[in-house]
């Protein structure tokens, strides 16, 4: 690993002591935190007695008939895949919009990352407002019956409400990236392909796409990666509720481990989340890095 | 190869090294506490104690500093740190879990989780120190734990009550209903004039549950005793009349609230209700003071949510705001710690506490000051009374029974509801 020539690489050893501090951190607050809480899914602790017994996977076995596991499974993957689809498209668009400005770029772009630098429970704490507040009045003024009350109050809208100040944030950040990777594409081949007559879907498709791939590969790992492990926003805005509408996996864990007491099943409620995201990152990572232009 | 090897070796060796001086650094701060001790010739050295304490408003944080710094007068060398922090109840189970339990805080004695916490000796046991003959004795055997023995120092008695506005009463020359029937005619009374009778709030899980346990608890029935039997599998819900009838009155009470319950926080509906905007909320002692702060002109005043008849109605009252010294804490920590709760429990410290925060207080020969709440304060002295769910019901169920009742409120269907709370116990109990 070290070795050149027979000796040792010092310019390599060096770039391996600068990460070293990082690594170590990462082990110990990451790696290590994994590997006890493998170890509690597999107890029937609390979260308070001192005492507690090893019991194997009980606790799986338990959740792959627990009614309210999967239903909370269930909205988890309903959240994630709609923040993944409104995200990306959205930003998507309006990276593209913001890349053909020829004026102000730099000023639009501002804007548009200032959402990303709020903390996300205040976000969620100011929509959980205007939806109080604000979007009644509007819906009755304009007789829209949907929204003659809190969005956040009924079991139907309560989850696409989240999910809507969820997105508002969340596509700041991939903008930005987008807005990046659209800037690494040579110019000379979109000149090329007008000469050749291509119109703007066909340069779209042919060109920017091809060379957005890995960028979108990283905005949709991201995307899904915070979909399915959304706590903040839910938290602040309906806590699972109305009546466990909006009961995202996180959420259940947290009730699970320090609300309910059933700090080991909350475990293994994460040990499953935790094995899901692994799956699908790897499968994605695995897919997106064959195809586009920067990768070949 | 042989790199490879030496190096995920020395790497390994790195990450114990780092994990145990992770835990030697936890010990020295803990012997750093324990050099407070007191040798002869030698000054005292001063001992800092944090009290973790759960309650978030503005009043008691007041009320307990006041004490503190009346404590710091006669005990110079003791520094009490009031901490207070958002989610209490969780951080202090999170905190006395990983042994890092403040040395002093307050607890809820008559929950069940507070007798597992002293099942597992994580508080000092108080029994034999002559400050618990300071407190009603009433009280006090409620909060005894299981082995008889008392954990904590109970300083006030929390309550739910009907808040009210006494001006909107006035106008409308409405007297404190004492009946369900009475009740309801009010509410039809100020909607006809325009007024909101009530603001709900359903969207806090908690808040929600409050509600549902205060209506259960006045109608005197015996619900909760009840769903303990239905926990133990000897009864079902479905069967309850009581149970329906708690349901119906829900209904009937949600139907003269606001239309955006579900959607409105606790704070919302305090804050809304101190400004004008309905005549009547359900919230417990706790919300007294917040309120007050929201409009301090504001003439509140309180009575027990009334039953079908008169003389049987029953009001939730329980112990609030108990003090406790963590089994963990060093003995200087619990010597001082001692003389804090001996402090405090003093008739008139425990006055200041109380017209401070609002709430009334558990020491014999302290007066209550707040006209107001006096219907309930009468009828909480009067009888009967009953504790919070917590004491007897765990806390997922419980939970899951909110739940329900939430699902009830959009739904508007009794029978769904009976069957879906035998539902989610069975599971709850699997």
């Amino acid at each position: 690993m070290f070795y050149l020539k027979g000796k040792i690489d010092t310019n390599k050893l060096i770039y391996f002591m600068f990460s070293l501090p990082a690594l170590l951190l990462y082990s110990f607050f990451y790696i290590y935190s994994v590997i006890c809480g493998i170890y509690y899914s597999m107890t029937d602790w609390n979260g308070i007695d001192i005492s507690y017994n090893i019991i194997g996977l009980d606790n799986f076995r338990r959740l792959l008939t627990d009614e309210r596991f999967w239903n909370s499974l269930s909205i988890t993957v309903y959240y994630a895949a709609a923040l993944v689809v409104i995200v990306i498209s959205a930003a998507l668009a309006m990276a593209l919009i913001l890349d053909s400005l020829v004026r102000f770029k730099t000023f639009f772009k501002s804007i548009f990352f200032f959402p990303a630098m709020l903390s996300s429970v205040t976000v969620a704490l100011i929509w959980d407002q205007l939806f109080f507040r604000a979007i009644p009045v509007i819906g009755k003024g304009l007789g829209i019956g949907l929204l003659s009350q809190s969005p956040l109050a009924s079991t139907k809208t309560a989850l696409n409400a989240v999910i809507l100040v969820n997105s508002w944030q969340a596509i700041a950040l991939p903008i930005v990236i987008f807005v990046a990777g659209l800037q690494t594409i040579p110019k000379e081949i979109y000149e090329a392909s007008s000469i050749d007559g291509a119109n703007s879907f066909q340069r779209f498709r042919y060109i920017t796409l091809p060379y957005l791939i890995p960028t979108l590969t990283v905005n949709f790992v991201l995307t899904l990666k915070s979909g399915l492990t959304v706590f903040d926003y839910v938290y602040a805005m309906t806590n699972g509720g109305p009546a466990k509408a909006t009961e995202i996996i996180s959420v259940l864990i947290y009730k699970h481990g320090f609300q309910e007491m059933r700090f080991a099943l909350a475990n293994a409620e994460a040990v499953i989340l935790f094995i899901i995201i692994a799956t699908l990152s790897y499968i994605q990572i695995k897919i997106s890095g064959k195809g586009g232009v920067i990768s070949e | 190869m042989k790199m490879k090897r030496f190096l995920v070796l020395v790497l390994a060796a790195v990450m114990v090294t780092f994990s145990l001086s992770a835990c030697d650094s936890s010990e020295s701060s803990n012997d750093g506490a324990k050099t407070g001790t007191n040798e002869k010739n030698v000054e005292p050295k001063t001992i800092k104690l944090e009290f973790l304490q759960q309650k978030g408003e503005e009043a008691p944080q007041t009320a307990y500093a006041q004490i503190i710094e009346r404590f710091r007068e006669e005990n110079k060398n003791i520094v009490i740190e009031q901490n207070t922090i958002p989610d209490p109840g969780n951080v202090l189970i999170s905190r006395i879990a990983a042994n890092d339990a403040p040395p002093i805080f307050t607890d809820y004695p008559t929950q069940m989780q507070f007798k597992q916490k002293v099942k597992n000796g994580y508080i000092e046991c108080l029994t034999g120190h002559d400050f618990l003959n300071r407190v009603n004795q009433g009280v006090l055997e409620m909060s005894k734990a299981n082995d008889g023995k008392n954990y904590a120092l109970p300083l006030s008695q929390n309550y739910m009550c009907i808040y009210y506005n006494m001006d909107m009463f006035n106008e409308m020359s409405i007297d404190i209903p004492v009946t369900w029937a009475e009740l309801m005619s009010a509410c039809q009374k100020f909607e006809q004039a325009g007024i909101q009778p009530f603001l709900l709030s359903y969207k806090d899980l908690w808040c929600l549950g409050h509600i549902f346990q205060s209506l259960a608890i006045s109608m005197n029935d015996g619900l909760v005793e009840y769903t303990v039997d239905v926990i133990e599998g000897e009864k079902k819900v479905a069967d309850s009349a009581g149970y329906k009838a708690l349901a119906e009155k829900i209904l009937e009470i949600t139907d003269y609230g606001n239309e955006d319950a579900l959607g409105m926080s606790a704070n919302q509906m305090w804050d809304l209700f101190a400004n004008g905007q309905s005549a009547m909320i359900i919230s417990g002692s706790y919300a007294r003071g917040t309120i007050l702060m929201a409009n301090p002109d504001m003439n509140l005043g309180a009575f027990p949510i009334p039953n079908d008849e008169q003389d049987k109605t029953a009001v939730l009252t329980g112990v609030d705001a108990a003090i406790c010294i963590s089994g963990d804490a060093t003995p200087e920590e619990k010597e001082a710690g001692l003389k804090f709760i001996e402090f405090i429990s003093r008739v008139e410290n425990a006055q200041l506490w109380s017209d401070t925060d609002g709430a009334p207080s558990c020491i014999k020969g302290t007066v209550y000051k707040n006209k107001g709440v006096l219907p309930v304060i009468d009828k909480i002295n009067e009888g009967p009374i009953h504790d919070w769910m917590a004491s007897s019901v765990q806390n997922n169920i419980s939970n899951d029974l909110f739940t329900s009742v939430q699902a009830m409120i959009i739904e508007r269907d009794i029978e769904a509801f009976l069957e879906n709370v035998d539902k989610t116990i069975g599971n709850a109990l699997q």
